[in-house]
């Protein structure tokens, strides 16, 4: 990842002793984020020391009592989208026009069919599928509402807009998903 | 009383995260309970938001190994050393406007204190009292020869 390399000031024990303490305790769901939104080890793992590196530079800026990593989540999803900027040319995202009618999946009952059904292998696959195929902006939007199950106003925080831009961008990756999922279960079985 | 309008699938997407202001949320529920075709969708928008948290659990992953030594190495390299600092201070950006500061401060710093000499070499009272009364009362009286120019004054 090409990250603007500031030096900065020699840290004080509290910095220190800040930044080892969030690597510690969020080290993991902050990997497991970043791994999320990129879908590769790699990249994941290089958003996760530059979002530690952001934490550490800007520790006094934490507010005690808040949510870290609503915090930790914000710093990775800002970079994760710089980055895709830079590499415009590999990953085109997809920003869905929120005044455009919602587009949800013709194959709606996915449901039905219990869960216990698709246990790891068989679920497994057509999801990850699924959820590559989606574009990074609605993956963020996913990952944020229906596995870090982030409200609505936390998303908004964490990507910087509007509460109806959340929801609308969910509705229509809901929607996406679904008829993916479907489609992958189908070519799987 | 249950709406016969069906419940649109935004509003069931809200309904499923927690979303919806209490009177709506409690609207969809007394509907869902009554509408076989509305409680089907609820299903559907529950069992995908369940399969994607079983997906997520199934596949997290431990932080890879070396991961927080390398944020660790990676602050370490970053930081600031004394001789980056000295560095610093050499880049055009600091050193050219340091440099016309130093310049500026010497030559108003040796001006001053030239114009400070001076001063002090003849004090301001002579010219309007030693001076000017010694000019007044006894002129050209050290035995000096007098200036040509006032001896034509004279003449005139």
């Amino acid at each position: 990842m090409a990250a603007p390399r500031k030096p900065f000031e020699p840290s004080t024990p509290e910095q220190t002793a800040f930044l080892e303490r969030a690597v510690e305790q969020y080290g993991k769901a902050t990997y497991n984020f970043a791994f999320r939104l990129t879908r590769n080890d790699a990249d994941a793992r290089d958003l996760t020391q530059e979002a530690f590196i952001r934490v550490y530079r800007a520790w006094r800026s934490f507010k005690p009592g808040t949510s870290f990593l609503s915090w930790v989540y914000r710093i990775v999803t800002n970079l994760h989208r710089d980055e895709l900027r830079r590499r415009k040319g590999r990953y085109l995202e997809e920003i869905p026009d929120d005044n455009e009618p919602q587009a949800f999946g013709g194959d709606r009952p996915l449901a039905i069919q219990p869960i216990e059904e698709y246990v790891e292998g068989q679920l497994s696959e057509p999801v990850s599928k699924a959820l590559d195929a989606l574009s990074p902006e609605q993956r963020r939007i996913v990952v944020l509402a229906d596995i870090e199950e982030c409200s609505y106003q936390e998303i908004a925080e964490i990507v910087g807009c509007s509460i109806g831009t959340v929801r609308s961008r969910l509705h229509r990756a809901r929607g996406q998903l679904r008829k993916l999922v479907n489609r992958y279960m189908k070519s799987s079985s | 009383m249950i709406e016969r309008e069906h419940i649109a699938p935004e509003e069931l997407i809200d309904y499923v995260h927690g979303e919806l202001a209490p009177a709506d949320d409690a609207r969809v529920y007394a509907h869902l309970s009554a509408c076989t075709s509305c409680s089907e969708a609820h299903e559907g928008e529950t069992q995908l938001t369940e399969i994607l948290r079983e997906h997520a659990r199934l596949s997290e992953r431990e932080m890879p190994p070396g991961l927080a030594d390398g944020i660790y190495a990676a602050i370490r390299e970053r930081r600031i050393s004394p001789w980056h600092r000295f560095a610093e201070l050499l880049r055009p950006a600091v050193l050219v406007p340091s440099a016309a500061a130093v310049a500026i401060a010497l030559y108003f710093g040796i001006v001053s204190t030239q114009g400070t000499a001076h001063a002090n070499a003849i004090d301001a009272t002579y010219y309007l009292e030693d001076h000017a009364v010694l000019g007044t009362t006894v002129p050209f009286d050290d035995g000096s020869i007098a200036p040509t120019m006032l001896t034509s004054d004279e003449t005139r």
